[in-house]
């Protein structure tokens, strides 16, 4: 199992991922994993979940497809190094992994269209953004009340333009 | 042969030109949008929802109730420490137990009652609006209506409304690579008929008389003001929204603040003089909203903003003050 996620994630070399394909081809279980961890991911996602018999046919044609494998891409860490270690827990436990793992929702393999590799020059990559340092979250939760006020989008989202910044309150009780 | 085809060519054209009209059934969209917007305002509900966002999970129960004397709203959150947010029209009242603290501000009215004509087309001219399927979210069947920006300046929305009400039932937000940045969703909910004014009272009211009342926000005053600040280079699509000098919780200097929007997202720009132990200077983000400091002319720059890190940086670093 833990060769699934590993796999799903491109960490294998490009033997094991040989191996777990043909593994795939033949074994009805090991489907079923691949599919367990593909619906949570897309649950996860919020993705449209895809219908049984979609997966289905789609493994039968697998089946009947020569294996042929597109150069190793160097996908981006995600979520799932949570899963590998969870894989043998309830589906429950592991979606709380997910969630609970650092940020469950980024970007992750794409099973379907063909990723591009992705080049990022190593100064763009200092500059991501970090999250807010404790120290200057208090003045930063003020920018954000301010701001909300002004925000047609949370106007529209009509829930509470006040869940935001309620969210960035709570460890700023005693402001 | 010759003589039919520029009228072949002009039928293609008018059948083109009634397909485009067609496709997608843009004006339909707009108005789910416009009852969007209007139901969150004029709907009397009470429900629990999610709200999701990086790798957080909040669960939160919210009222909202709604007659002539005006709008009445309770936040409470449902894990971690209790907080309970009660909006009265422009009052707003947080209670905070755990602290036995009472936090009033006043919030001036914003919220646009249906979306005016100006955001209407500013919608239109930066998002690609598509009235999608039919889902089901807390029990109601609702409409999906997506917002897919037409650059990467601004992130993607999906609402999916009530359909007897429009009322927002889940609102998410993605970025340019699909991934989904914030959501809200009911995960239970009441419309209509059962909600009452009781339900949007603090259940702390009675509590809370012998707590400590922190009224320091209710004194902010601004003033519309020219701040002297010009963006350079405008991000696509952005327009002024506001210009003000305002008073922030904590500072003892007016702080200036410019608001930029296109129609759905808007963009904050702080500026101040320099604080004695600055913050460091670059990207930051909170959830969903991506934060860019730097400082210009002893002056500290803070840009704040519901959309991708590039238009909260574009802006912060094209901002100057007027040459004269």
């Amino acid at each position: 199992m833990d060769r699934i996620s590993a796999f799903m994630d491109g960490e294998t070399s490009r033997m094991e991922a040989h191996q777990t394909i043909s593994r795939l081809k033949q074994s009805d279980e090991y489907c079923e994993i691949w599919k367990t961890f593909h619906l949570i991911r897309d649950v996860m996602r919020g993705d449209p979940v895809l219908r049984d018999e979609f997966t289905t046919r789609l493994h039968a044609r697998m089946r009947q497809e020569p294996t042929l494998l597109a150069p190793r891409m160097t996908w981006r860490k995600s979520a799932y190094f949570a899963l590998s270690a969870a894989a043998s827990l309830a589906a429950v436990a592991v979606v709380l992994t997910l969630v609970l793992a650092d940020n469950p929702l980024k970007p992750q393999v794409q099973i379907a269209a063909t990723p591009k590799p992705e080049v990022v020059p190593v100064s763009q990559t200092a500059a991501l953004p970090q999250p807010v340092p404790a120290a200057n979250q208090s003045r930063v939760n003020e920018y954000l009340r301010a701001h909300q006020e002004f925000s047609p989008s949370t106007t529209l989202q009509g829930v509470a333009p006040y869940v935001r910044t309620v969210s960035a309150t709570r460890d700023n009780g005693n402001r | 042969m010759h003589m039919a085809l520029p009228a072949f060519l002009m039928l293609l054209g008018s059948i083109s030109h009634v397909e485009a009209a067609d496709s997608g059934a843009p004006a339909d969209a707009m108005a789910w949008l416009k009852k969007i917007a209007a139901a969150s305002r004029q709907i009397n509900y009470a429900g629990t929802f999610v709200y999701q966002h990086g790798n957080q999970v909040e669960t939160s129960r919210i009222a909202h109730f709604a007659d002539a004397g005006g709008e009445y709203e309770k936040l409470e959150t449902l894990d971690g420490p209790p907080r309970e947010i009660v909006r009265n029209n422009d009052t707003v009242t947080c209670y905070l137990p755990d602290i036995k603290t009472i936090v009033i501000e006043k919030r001036v009215a914003r919220r646009f009652p249906a979306l005016l004509p100006g955001q209407l087309s500013g919608i239109s001219d930066n998002y690609v609006v598509k009235k999608g399927e039919q889902d089901r979210v807390a029990g109601f069947d609702c409409q999906v209506v997506a917002l897919e920006p037409k650059d990467n300046l601004r992130y993607g929305h999906k609402f999916c409304a009530e359909l007897a009400t429009g009322l927002p039932l889940r609102a998410r937000m993605y970025s340019d690579r699909n991934e989904m940045v914030e959501s809200f969703a009911f995960t239970q909910l009441r419309i209509g008929s059962g909600i009452s004014r009781d339900m949007v009272k603090s259940r702390f009211a009675g509590k809370s008389q012998t707590w400590r009342v922190d009224k320091s926000a209710l004194e902010q005053n601004e003033t519309s003001a020219d701040t002297e600040w010009v963006l350079n280079n405008q991000p696509t699509g952005f327009k002024k929204l506001t210009e003000i000098k305002r008073s922030i919780a904590g500072r003892s200097v007016q702080v200036s603040h410019i608001v930029y929007s296109d129609g759905l997202a808007a963009v904050s720009v702080f500026i101040e003089p320099m604080p004695k132990s600055p913050p460091p200077a670059g990207p930051t983000y909170q959830g969903a909203v991506n934060i860019y400091v730097r400082s210009q002319a002893d002056q500290m720059v803070t840009v704040v903003g519901e959309t991708p890190a590039r238009t909260v940086k574009q802006i912060a670093e094209s901002l100057s003050p007027r040459e004269r």
